[in-house]
């Protein structure tokens, strides 16, 4: 899956919290509802619900190769006090700069200490891993189950 | 520059490089490498090399002892030093000791060696332990029961693959929507060949016929009618008496003519048998209906003669 999509979905998110939304739209890809999904384990959205690009979906809907194209995400952006929850998602390995880390190396990013070129984690901080098995991880929990991957993004 | 210390400015303190004390493998190391391997299939090896690992040696600490400080082919006896003078018994001594060194760091490396082995299989123990208990892990139950559903897709393939129906179903849709494109870009093309053909009988392809139309062309007839278009104006070109050529072209609109001649749609339904169809239908209708004027003919008749009859009566009834 091409880094620049989800550059595209970072900045899109961004971009309807600002605006103050209540639903964001993205398209509905494997990567996208991976993070999507733990984005909302995290608790920087509300919800996630599949739909159309006219709204989420009210009754299932099966995906196929006729509709992929209007198939979209639908997310509950959360605000607190008039601020967004999620008010930057980022970008660490760059289509033109990737950071795949081994165990150890994430060991050693997850104690809170800097790696190459990458700041230390920050409390508030949520970083996502794509795992050698394709599955997108929380930072924390991919050194739980001991793999090595490559650093997606930072979002707090 | 100097040797030893001079090469650090004289200074002291430096130690030499480390140095391995066992180069070869003290110990036999049970290693089984495939054999052929180290050269792609169908590459030759340099002469003199083979395709298979060859290990080093083993080399124990006793051989190696055996070799640089074999024990003194003569030995000694307590009276026989006692009697020697003091420069060979230093030196006697000093073997003994430096063999004994030599022995005592062979022993330490060796044990040293042992050491490092048995480190390195417990922490790979630990590693593999670590590994199966991070295999082990799963879901707090608290992540299993908020989770959405909408995980579940994540599982299997995001879009649902096509069934062999529906492919078939689409394989002849596409090819219905091909042949359809082709027939309309076949028909065209008929349709300019029939022009094609219906204004060929008007070419110039003899000399005869060449000198006919120039003359047609020129002839007075055409030049007047010409004159006759020029001088009127546009207003009342609508008033104009239609010419024959006008009603030519009209009579050719309403019959499907091109050209003078039957146009495509008009063959293609010859063709097809739809005008015969059109024709004996006609035909049928045309028959009925002379049937059945036929038949109100002798109605009306009968009738006619019916009332002739009734008024005969009458006057005969009045007469009498």
């Amino acid at each position: 899956m091409s880094l620049v999509n989800l550059a595209n979905l970072c900045c899109h998110l961004q971009n309807c919290t600002m605006a103050r939304l209540p639903l964001a739209k993205v398209p509905y890809t494997r990567l996208h509802l991976q993070i999507a999904l733990g984005l909302y384990k995290e608790g920087f959205i509300s919800s996630v619900q599949r739909g159309s690009i006219n709204g989420p979906d009210i009754t299932a809907v099966d995906v196929t190769p006729d509709n992929i194209s209007t198939r979209r995400l639908w997310l509950g952006l959360k605000y607190r006090n008039n601020k967004p929850v999620l008010s930057n998602l980022h970008l660490i390995s760059k289509p033109n700069r990737r950071v795949k880390l081994t165990n150890e190396e994430l060991k050693h990013f997850a104690s809170g200490n800097r790696i190459r070129f990458i700041p230390p984690v920050k409390p508030d901080e949520v970083v996502f891993v794509r795992t050698d098995k394709n599955e997108v991880l929380n930072l924390f929990e991919a050194v739980k189950k001991s793999r090595e991957g490559e650093l997606l993004c930072r979002a707090s | 520059m100097g040797k030893g210390a001079l090469k650090f400015g004289g200074k002291s303190g430096i130690l030499p490089k480390p140095r391995q004390i066992f180069k070869q493998p003290y110990k036999h190391q049970v290693y089984v490498k495939a054999e052929d391997t180290g050269y792609v299939d169908g590459i030759i090896h340099p002469k003199g090399t083979t395709r298979n690992l060859i290990r080093p040696k083993v080399f124990t600490p006793e051989q190696r002892l055996k070799k640089t400080a074999a024990k003194p082919k003569k030995l000694y006896s307590r009276e026989d030093v006692d009697h020697m003078p003091e420069a060979q018994r230093f030196k006697i001594k000093n073997a003994e000791i430096r063999r004994q060194f030599l022995k005592e760091s062979y022993e330490g490396e060796v044990k040293r060696l042992e050491k490092r082995e048995e480190y390195q299989k417990k922490m790979s123990g630990e590693r593999k332990k670590i590994a199966e208990e991070a295999q082990r892990l799963e879901k707090s139950k608290a992540e299993l029961y908020t989770v959405p559903t909408v995980e579940s897709y994540l599982e299997g393939p995001l879009i649902k693959p096509r069934s062999e129906e529906d492919k078939e179903a689409l394989k002849l849709k596409r090819k219905a929507n091909r042949l359809a494109q082709e027939m309309k870009v076949k028909e065209e093309r008929s349709i300019k060949l029939m022009e094609l053909y219906n204004a060929s009988s008007d070419f110039a392809i003899t000399e005869s016929k060449l000198h006919l139309l120039v003359d047609e062309a020129f002839s007075e007839r055409k030049l007047k009618e010409i004159n006759k278009l020029l001088n009127i104006s546009p207003d009342r070109l609508g008033t104009m008496p239609t010419t024959i050529d006008f009603e030519s072209s009209l009579k050719d609109i309403i019959l499907g003519n091109v050209n003078k001649g039957p146009s495509y749609e008009v063959v293609q339904d010859t063709m097809s048998g739809f005008n015969d169809e059109v024709h004996d239908t006609a035909e049928k209708f045309q028959r009925e209906k002379k049937l059945q004027m036929k038949q109100e003919a002798e109605k009306k008749q009968k009738k006619l003669q019916e009332l002739q009859n009734e008024m005969l009566k009458d006057r005969e009834a009045k007469q009498q």
